[in-house]
């Protein structure tokens, strides 16, 4: 007995050391690049390459490659300190979804000293897992996907984000449903994680404001495909709007199952989504059921702007399809990032007091400008509906 | 109270369909004293092959079902002959591991061939129909998932009663050696065992995916703890204590949702779990003792 505990004793010893061993290595490994001329700046990505996410992440990564791309074919940055210098990506970091992994990843990249800047994540748990390790290290976080309200409200001075937070896109749906459609009764689906939860509470705030009921109130945990007890409950209380506060697959599995219950949603019963239901994906699942729903979006790629319409050539061209919005806020992200750099970042330290800068720049997805936390201001959600199995722009 | 019976034809629905995942993994336990933590992602592969057949090579439905319910069986054969069979004899955490690892190369291996993303499964009962009956409206889907599953388990029990083989693995499950020497073919039986685990999983995968409209690669992973937490509740190894494992757990994650809040579906279910195994550890319809661990 005594035998066996030394022996794991010192069998956790030596996998310390091991671990110890291993961080050591690549900090020092990180020492040796840091030294960089202007030739080239490094840039991480992390977000989720495998699993439910995974269609975000690579989509995000494609835009990000895509702005990099153009920013190192026109011969680097253009003005600054740096200019002359090109862009390289580190990773995509598979954080899988996972904020425990978004962290281990943060840890990693931030004790690379070469790198310059973070871009990521896509899952609002992992961006606020990754967001407190960045900030100590001085390394910005440029964000474009996650939305809860938390990740630039709690007082880090390196994070961006450049799309709306979740209580414009909760007050947004709410408004949508009871001023546009004159819905009343209403239900709420939502996940149990930090983005469904930033999206409930800010409709729940936003209903009774409007004079409306919200009925049922539905949340769940991410990997449930039976949405049946909703169904029942959304049929009993006799909702006539829903508000699909989830991402594509699990938005779709519950208009499906609607339907399949014989709920008339897309008719009947409005259905309003957020924009993370904005994949292709979405009618692949739901199918027909989807038919008619519309969805809060941060942009779509048949907005008739010539800017958008250019950015769609370029990108089709190299994907043979169009993007989707994960695309072109990633792409506005690293362009953000550029236009800092060029107003006269020089470092990971003083590339935030540059990006805090940013006021009325011209994007793909409309105009950013950032609050002193970091936060894009009045940018506008874009009302898309399902037509035919394709989001089209509601007119 | 309308509203209780459609929330109750939910909760037997998933109840159904939970009783033939854990079915599968109970029988292997009787047998060898095994926890299969691979059962689930062996069953999740059968799946994908006949999603695969029906919607890509578009084969006839039943067909494409039968193929896929054969995978399964023959994967958690070959899966029990090269993983498990060097094993007998061995400590049972061994076992255990082995069975978690295995799991992890399928589920991989899947995530290879077919991608990551959820992908669509077609109604295959039902035909979009809703059944009434007065006030009450459910989907023929679910009532017909559920007659399948019912159907299923009545013939295993049929088969175990009155057929030769059925009859060989209820023996192996009382006394492995005692049947080894009354001349039972021990290696044999076991593999059929595994067998009919795998393609009764694929047959509960199956019902869920036609239910519920989807299939995704961790899948199967939920099914191996949906299995296994319904096995402690009912009794391991024990097949009416599947079916009641199975059926309890349906119905308190449905009503729990459905009465308290959706948020704490998991909560309550590990409550019920341990509550079950503080109070009567052998479960519901266990034998008197907890059996020690023998592989």
């Amino acid at each position: 007995m005594l035998n066996k505990r030394w022996f794991a004793a010192i069998a956790v010893f030596a996998m310390l050391v091991f671990i110890l061993a291993g961080c050591g290595g690549s900090s020092t490994d990180g020492d040796t690049d840091g030294s960089n001329g202007t030739e080239s700046i490094k840039v991480a990505y992390a977000g989720p390459m495998t699993g439910n996410n995974a269609s975000y992440g690579e989509d995000q990564m494609a835009g990000m490659k895509m702005a990099v791309e153009e920013i190192n074919e026109a011969g680097g940055f253009q003005a600054g300190p740096l200019k002359g210098a090109k862009i390289e990506i580190v990773g995509p970091y598979d954080d899988r979804s996972d904020p425990t992994e978004a962290a281990n990843i943060a840890q990693k990249i931030v004790d690379d000293e070469s790198v310059f800047a973070y871009f990521g994540n896509v899952n609002s748990s992992c961006s606020l897992a990754a967001a407190p390790i960045l900030s100590r290290a001085n390394l910005t976080m440029i964000n474009s996907y996650s939305s809860n309200p938390k990740l630039t409200e709690l007082g880090y001075m390196n994070v961006f984000r450049v799309i709306l937070d979740d209580n414009s896109q909760a007050a947004d749906i709410a408004r949508i449903l009871v001023e546009k459609f004159g819905k009343k009764n209403l239900a709420a689906v939502w996940a149990n994680d930090d983005y469904g939860r930033g999206l409930a509470d800010a409709f729940k705030v936003a209903v009774p404001e409007l004079g409306a009921n919200l009925l049922v109130d539905y949340s769940f945990t991410a990997g449930d495909a039976d949405f049946s007890v909703l169904v029942t409950q959304m049929k009993d209380k006799k909702v006539d709007g829903i508000a699909l506060l989830t991402t594509y697959s699990d938005g779709a599995l519950v208009l499906k199952q609607s339907k399949a219950a014989g709920l008339d949603v897309g008719k009947g019963i409005t259905v309003v989504g957020t924009t993370s239901n904005a994949s292709e994906d979405f009618m692949k699942i739901g199918g027909d059921a989807t038919e008619g729903t519309y969805l809060a979006a941060i942009w779509d790629p048949r907005l008739n702007n010539s800017i958008v319409q250019n950015f769609n050539k370029i990108y089709e061209e190299k994907y043979g399809r169009l993007p989707s919005e994960a695309v072109a806020v990633a792409y506005d992200a690293v362009k953000v990032f550029q236009k800092a750099v060029e107003s006269g970042a020089d470092s990971r330290e003083t590339l935030a007091e540059y990006m805090r800068k940013t006021k009325d720049f011209e994007g793909v997805t409309g105009k950013i400008t950032f609050n002193e936390n970091g936060q894009a201001v009045n940018k506008e959600s874009v009302l898309l509906v399902v037509k035919d199995g394709m989001f089209v722009p509601n007119e | 109270m309308n509203y209780f019976i459609q929330q109750l034809i939910n909760g037997i629905t998933l109840g159904g369909i939970y009783v033939l995942i854990t079915t599968g993994f109970s029988v292997v336990y009787s047998v060898l004293r095994m926890m299969n933590f691979a059962h689930g992602d062996v069953y999740m592969f059968g799946v994908y092959v006949a999603t695969t057949l029906l919607l890509t090579v578009n084969l006839n439905p039943l067909l494409a079902i039968m193929v896929g319910v054969l995978t399964g069986g023959i994967l958690a054969a070959l899966v029990q002959i090269i993983g498990y069979r060097p094993l007998r004899g061995a400590h049972p955490m061994m076992v255990i591991v082995t069975a978690v690892a295995i799991g992890w190369i399928i589920r991989n291996a899947v995530q290879l061939i077919w991608g990551v993303r959820n992908q669509p499964f077609p109604s295959l009962l039902g035909g979009g129909a809703v059944f009434h009956f007065g006030q009450i409206t459910v989907p023929l889907a679910q009532l017909e998932a559920l007659a399948f599953a019912v159907v299923i388990i009545i013939c295993f029990n049929i088969f175990l009663r009155r057929h030769k083989v059925g009859h060989a693995i209820t023996m192996v499950a009382q006394d492995i050696e005692v049947s080894s020497l009354m001349g039972i073919p021990i290696n044999r039986i076991v593999t059929v065992v595994y067998f009919i685990a795998g393609a009764m999983g694929v047959a509960g995968g199956l019902l869920f995916a036609s239910t519920y409209g989807v299939i995704y690669t961790t899948m199967g992973f939920n099914g191996t703890i949906v299995a296994f937490t319904a096995a402690i509740i009912g009794g391991m190894g024990s097949l009416s204590g599947a079916l009641v494992g199975g059926m309890v757990l349906g119905l308190a994650q449905s009503l729990s949702a459905a009465y308290l809040s959706p948020g704490y579906r998991d909560a309550i279910t590990f409550t019920l779990l341990i509550a079950i195994l503080l109070v009567r550890p052998q479960g519901i319809l266990g034998q008197g003792k907890v059996e020690e661990e023998k592989v």
